[in-house]
């Protein structure tokens, strides 16, 4: 049985990127798109004149593109996508806000807050980009982060992909030999990591791991730790380490300079989940990564400029690089480290109320968790701000869909979105809704 | 992004299960594989299934609505009486009990056929008596069909995850079918499949 559960506003729907885009579309076709299936079709019949409008209408900053955009006669294992063209990845995610506007706003779970405008965000990237080249960093090196969702992890990324160099983290969770699996086999010349962090109140310490993971994997030349568990950290155990602010002492002032890079250039590598041998290295272009995460954000989430963009994630699962993706629109990436019940299950919720989160990505599993805690957000909390809820890592029941929109907030899409780290994004992104008014049913998720 | 179902034969179906596919290139696929510099490893990740076509093992359906529904992954995916079922259809139906923790469901294969069996981690002070493991097979017909019952229900401890939040199924089937699991190191928790390797599903513990 199905039954419509939520629908937009006809305001919503008229303001949505969506249809701003599809006018687009149709004034660069000729054509007319009623309904999104119709654009949807044409997205995948003439996918060279769609992801080329895409980067038009997303304002990309890349040279010129030169026709054909897709080339390799549509066969999946030849096509190359906008050939010849350049750009560079962090530019992209630096350039898309006014420099006073905040690009990261950080919290954990022991009430530490931090934030970050996008103006110290691009100094603090140029800062560092200028020590990392100093080391030797060059463009196609690798550069490897074992760190907490922190604001340096999104720093280390920006300043590694601005020169060029490709970016891979783990969580600190990971054990020494998981690690070793994933970066043994890229062979990082830089490994950033924390000291210690703490999670559901108890405090880690990462060094005796960090001091292995750097014994095992010789190409790391350096090994540079933020103190974020204790403000001077020994690392005499820890080989070739030094501290964040030792590594950038010599840099003041650095102009940023990004280095223009073909369009299939590697920005990231993720790692399967190795359960049946050990983890493959998928490895991620910059412009792919970069327009299909722009697509995401702005036509199914609806993210706008100054919007703030929350997902509950580490940094060794792929929806870290999305969330930092937010940054190209513009909006406010909110950063949480910790666990998502501690001090209690509504710690997540406090946040998205100070923070007037716009949207509010998480789990299947959370959402199911969250209702057995018994917890009703919207009993408690003023979630005015709030658009969109996003759920993946595993089908969202219809249980949790109930839940959602009975205790959390009525008018709100709700999106079962799918995807994973071998596209880098979602596949089937219910946030399409937000344009269609699509019913979620019953059954199943949308 | 060009998504179709695909049945075993490579057609694109609607309102039927099949494999998740993408049939025209996109943008973000992967450069390739660190270390595979003839595309070996990448082709044959996605490639294998179905020639030219992106398969990366999501097991849905398409609805006539254009909606997709996620049925679990490819390889996890059980088979009694020939029908394809997906994990996620059973965990749907189970975990919003509120006895229950947390579920693992495995296909078993006996005779020739697969008969599912469900392990679930009961909440702080719940047992799996007769009358919860009745609740558990009646919500799993009404939700899903009577082909989703499962013909053994265990409790164990803990429900192995890997490290990025994701069920093992595959592992624990080949725990306990006593096959090496080859990398635990990718688990969140591998002390948790310790107790599925020396489980004997023939054991007493069955309910």
């Amino acid at each position: 049985m199905r039954e419509m559960v939520w629908q937009p506003t006809l305001d919503r729907i008229a303001a949505a990127n969506i249809s701003e885009f599809t006018r687009r579309a149709e004034t660069a076709t000729g054509r007319t798109f009623a309904a999104y299936d119709e654009l949807h079709r044409w997205s995948v019949t003439d996918p060279g004149a769609f992801w080329s409008l895409l980067a038009d209408y997303f304002g990309v900053r890349m040279t010129p593109p030169a026709a054909p955009i897709l080339r390799g006669g549509g066969d999946m294992l030849t096509a190359r996508w906008f050939a010849g063209c350049r750009l560079n990845f962090a530019e992209n995610l630096l350039a898309g806000a006014a420099p006073e506007a905040i690009a990261l706003d950080f919290r954990n779970e022991t009430g530490a807050c931090r934030r970050v405008s996008y103006a110290e965000l691009r100094a603090a990237t140029g800062t560092l980009a200028a020590a990392l080249r100093r080391a030797g960093v060059s463009a196609g090196d690798c550069v490897a982060g074992y760190l907490p969702n922190i604001v340096e992890t999104v720093i280390a990324m920006l300043a590694t992909t601005s020169i060029g160099a490709v970016w891979s983290s783990a969580s600190p969770d990971f054990g020494t030999q998981s690690v070793v699996d994933r970066f043994g086999q890229i062979r990082p010349k830089v490994l950033f990591a924390a000291d210690g962090y703490v999670y559901r109140g108890t405090e880690i310490d990462c060094l005796d791991r960090l001091a292995e993971v750097a014994a095992a994997i010789p190409s790391i030349e350096l090994v540079v730790v933020v103190p974020y568990l204790r403000p001077s950290p020994d690392l005499s155990g820890v080989p070739r380490a030094i501290l964040w602010t030792e590594l950038t002492a010599a840099t003041r002032d650095e102009r940023l300079v990004f280095a223009e890079l073909p369009f299939d250039h590697p920005v990231y590598v993720l790692y399967s989940s190795g359960t049946t041998g050990a983890p493959k290295c998928i490895v991620h272009g910059a412009g792919g990564s970069l327009l299909q995460h722009l697509k995401e954000h702005r036509l199914h989430v609806d993210l706008k400029l100054g919007d703030r963009i929350f997902y509950y994630t580490t940094c060794g699962w792929m929806m870290w690089n999305w969330l930092v993706s937010g940054l190209a629109s513009g909006a406010t990436v909110v950063l949480f480290d910790g666990a998502p019940f501690s001090p209690d299950p509504a710690v997540l919720w406090r946040m998205a109320e100070e923070l007037k989160v716009t949207v509010f990505g998480t789990s299947a599993k959370y959402l199911a968790a969250l209702e057995k805690a018994g917890l009703r957000p919207r009993e408690q909390h003023d979630l005015s701000a709030l658009r969109a809820i996003l759920s993946t890592g595993s089908p969202l029941t219809e249980a949790s869909f109930r839940y959602v929109y009975r205790d959390i907030k009525s008018d709100v899409l709700l999106a079962s979105i799918s995807g994973g780290t071998d596209i880098i994004s979602s596949r089937s992104n219910a946030g399409a809704s937000a344009w269609t008014s699509t019913p979620l049913t019953r059954k199943a998720a949308p | 992004m060009d998504v179709h179902a695909f049945d075993e034969e490579g057609r694109s179906v609607i309102g039927q299960k099949g494999e998740l596919v993408c049939a025209t290139p996109f943008p973000s696929q992967p450069v390739g594989f660190w270390n595979d510099p003839a595309g070996e490893k990448y082709r044959s990740a996605y490639f294998d299934r179905f020639p030219g076509v992106w398969c990366h093992g999501d097991f849905v359906e398409i609805t006539e609505r254009g909606s997709v529904i996620i049925y679990g992954r490819s390889d996890a995916t059980l088979n009694p009486g020939g029908v394809r079922i997906g994990t996620a259809e059973i965990y749907r139906a189970v975990e919003p009990l509120a006895e229950i923790a947390d579920s693992l469901v495995v296909g078993r294969d006996q005779d020739g056929d697969v008969q599912i069996v469900l392990f679930v981690k009961l909440a702080a002070g719940c047992e799996l008596s007769a009358s919860l493991a009745a609740r558990i097979r009646q919500a799993i017909r009404a939700a899903a069909s009577p082909r989703h019952v499962p013909a053994q229900i265990l409790a164990v401890p803990d429900i192995p995850y890997t490290v990025s939040g994701k069920k093992v199924e595959i592992a624990v089937k080949r725990a306990l079918q006593g096959l090496p699991v080859t990398n635990r190191n990718a688990l969140a928790n591998p002390e948790a499949l310790r107790y599925f390797e020396q489980l004997r599903l023939d054991a007493s513990t069955e309910t």
